[in-house]
């Protein structure tokens, strides 16, 4: 089996992530497959032309004219596009950063640049793998389903499920604006687990309800314009769906 | 029944360690109450009215290693290839499960009688035919310290849930708080034995729990008809954040996951998860319908598992009044105003 792992406009730190992360497992993934492409490990076998693979891991987000066109290269050449972490899935910071500014006289040498945008957006994306970065675990999990044919899963609870599981106490109790009920989950509460408030940055969860957060925070006398700028932060392009719900 | 001081009491912990036991006490850490295993620098908190977990916890832990197994995978040249029986039919190869069963014995220091109540009612679930092996392996040669609660807290209700009272074989001692010090009650031969190691002053008579003072006086009316009934306040600001039953102490809905590795793929691991009634996958079936939508169905589905559906099995109730669910919700939400009737407040 065939995989090749690609990196987009992004700070490289999800491939970095599993590279540190994997440890001995990262043989293993040699062994298991036949991997062209993985720059931040070796040179690739066919230097920068992109193969023709079974499963593809793509991180970073679509932002100049050189992605728009590897992104729709390596669609049409894998089986199976990976969506790695959340600048591939939501577009990240990137994306609300990028909106609003007069991005026409700014170049990457001779790149366009455009305003950032998740994979979905250009093509196709068969899987989403959420986190800044992406969880080793997490992709060792879908990737082991999908050898096996499995559909692989996101998590459908938010942070605040992990963090009562641990046993921490409410920080929207103490005042501070936390994101962990509308947030994916699946880091295992990190955050809020030392005391700093969760700023969603895996992207919301299956089934964020903004209303209902809204509502939740105003018991606890925090600024409903605090929470949705907060919001914007990291969920990229889908927070757009979360304010529609979240309209009152 | 024997009279000790402060230090006398806390010095329990450390007998019952020294007499084999796996020791749980409730400590204090960032503002909450959370019961872990003792450690000689455990800064016990006594005078706690609630936890944020239970007793349930270290009987039935998260992520429990059932057993594992040999699958047929093989790493080709075509990719690795697990087999098993979701997939591709009956599974090709017996499983032979290699597990080992818990060990030790577990002691719970100071904990409230609801949280005795909740681990009867674990049992009746658990230890009914077929016993589940790894909770028996657990739940045997346990040992309960209970320590009364003097007043409950605004979310406590174990009075209207005729919690508070503790059968025989649920109290090893009993603790009440009396002037300076506190009062220990031995009711089990385990306990009188660990009580005996205290070298405190023997004294004539014997204490009985009481039920402690409530702030709300209320009936429970909760059949399935109640419920369904029964206004569902403040359910529009629920975040589905699970809290309600991730903090409840008889809540034990679990999943089961097989575990791969990369290393050695041929080597699965089969765990228990904790499960939530409010998560989305609790009621999902095969093709990806769920039959609880919505919040409200969900809030319902809860209140009806632990009065009617509970009673109808078990024959017991499958809430213990500690107010959990109420106290650590973040939306607020209160089940007292479904099911509570004649409310005080």
């Amino acid at each position: 089996m065939k995989a090749a792992f690609y990196s987009l406009t992004s700070c490289e730190g999800c491939l970095t992530t599993l590279i540190t992360n994997l440890g001995p497992n990262l043989q293993a993934l040699w062994k298991i497959f036949d991997i062209d492409y993985f720059k931040l490990v070796r040179e690739p076998v066919g230097g920068e032309k992109v193969p023709r693979v079974d499963i593809a891991f793509v991180e970073g987000a679509v932002v100049t004219s050189l992605d728009k066109k590897r992104i729709s290269q390596i669609r049409a050449n894998s089986s199976f596009v990976v969506a790695l972490g959340t600048c591939a899935s939501c577009g990240n910071i990137a994306y609300t950063a990028s909106r609003g500014v007069d991005l026409s006289k700014r170049r990457l040498r001779d790149l366009e640049v455009f305003e950032a945008e998740p994979l979905s957006s250009h093509v196709n994306v068969d899987f989403e793998l959420s986190g800044c970065p992406v969880s080793a675990e997490e992709f060792t999990e879908a990737l082991l389903r999908l050898l096996n044919g499995i559909e692989p899963r996101q998590p459908d609870f938010s942070v605040c499920y992990e963090c009562k599981l641990k046993g921490n106490r409410c920080l929207l109790e103490v005042g501070k604006l936390c994101l962990g009920p509308l947030a994916m989950g699946g880091c295992g509460a990190a955050c809020p687990s030392v005391g700093a408030p969760c700023y969603s940055c895996r992207g919301p969860a299956v089934e964020a309800d903004l209303a209902a957060y809204l509502k939740t925070i105003e018991k606890h006398g925090i600024a409903e314009s605090k929470a949705t700028s907060a919001i914007r932060a990291f969920t990229g392009k889908k927070i757009a769906e979360l304010l529609k719900n979240g309209q009152k | 029944m024997i009279r000790v001081k402060v230090g006398q009491l806390l010095r329990l912990p450390s007998v019952l360690s020294e007499m084999g036991y796996r020791v749980i006490v409730p400590t204090e850490s960032n503002g909450v109450t959370k019961f872990a295993d003792f450690a000689t620098d455990s800064g016990i908190d006594l005078h706690y009215v609630r936890a944020i977990n239970a007793p349930r916890d270290f009987l039935l832990p998260d992520g429990e290693k059932l057993f594992s197994y040999r699958s047929t995978a093989t790493v080709t040249s075509y990719g690795l290839k697990i087999r098993f029986p979701t997939v591709e039919g009956p599974c090709p190869v017996t499983i032979n499960a290699e597990y080992t069963a818990p060990s030790g014995r577990i002691a719970f220091f100071a904990i409230h009688p609801c949280h005795a109540n909740s681990i009867r009612y674990l049992d009746s679930v658990m230890l009914s035919d077929p016993a589940d092996p790894y909770y028996r392996a657990r739940r045997d040669g346990m040992l309960t310290v209970v320590m009364e609660c003097e007043e409950g807290d605004d979310h406590c209700f174990c009075v209207p849930a005729e919690s508070w009272e503790l059968e025989e074989g649920y109290c090893d001692i009993l603790v009440r708080r009396s002037g300076d010090g506190f009062l220990l009650q031995p009711r089990s031969e385990a306990g009188k034995k660990a009580a005996s190691r205290l070298e405190a002053q023997e004294e004539l008579g014997s204490i009985k729990e009481r039920p402690p003072k409530m702030r709300t006086s209320f009936r429970i009316h909760a059949s399935e008809e109640d419920i369904d009934r029964g206004e569902a306040k403040g359910i529009d600001s629920c975040t589905l954040c699970a809290a309600c039953t991730v903090t409840c102490p008889t809540c034990y809905c679990s999943d089961i996951e097989d575990r791969f590795h990369l290393v050695d793929p041929s080597n699965v691991e089969r765990v228990r998860k904790r499960m939530s009634c409010q998560r989305r996958c609790y009621s999902m079936i095969a093709g990806g319908n769920i039959f609880l939508k919505t919040k409200e169905d969900r809030y319902r589905w809860r209140l009806k598992h632990k009065f009617p559906f509970s009673s109808k099995a078990f024959g017991i109730s499958g809430c213990v009044g500690c107010g959990n669910c109420i106290a650590f919700c973040p939306a607020g939400i209160d089940m007292r105003r479904t099911v509570g009737r004649g409310t005080n407040k």
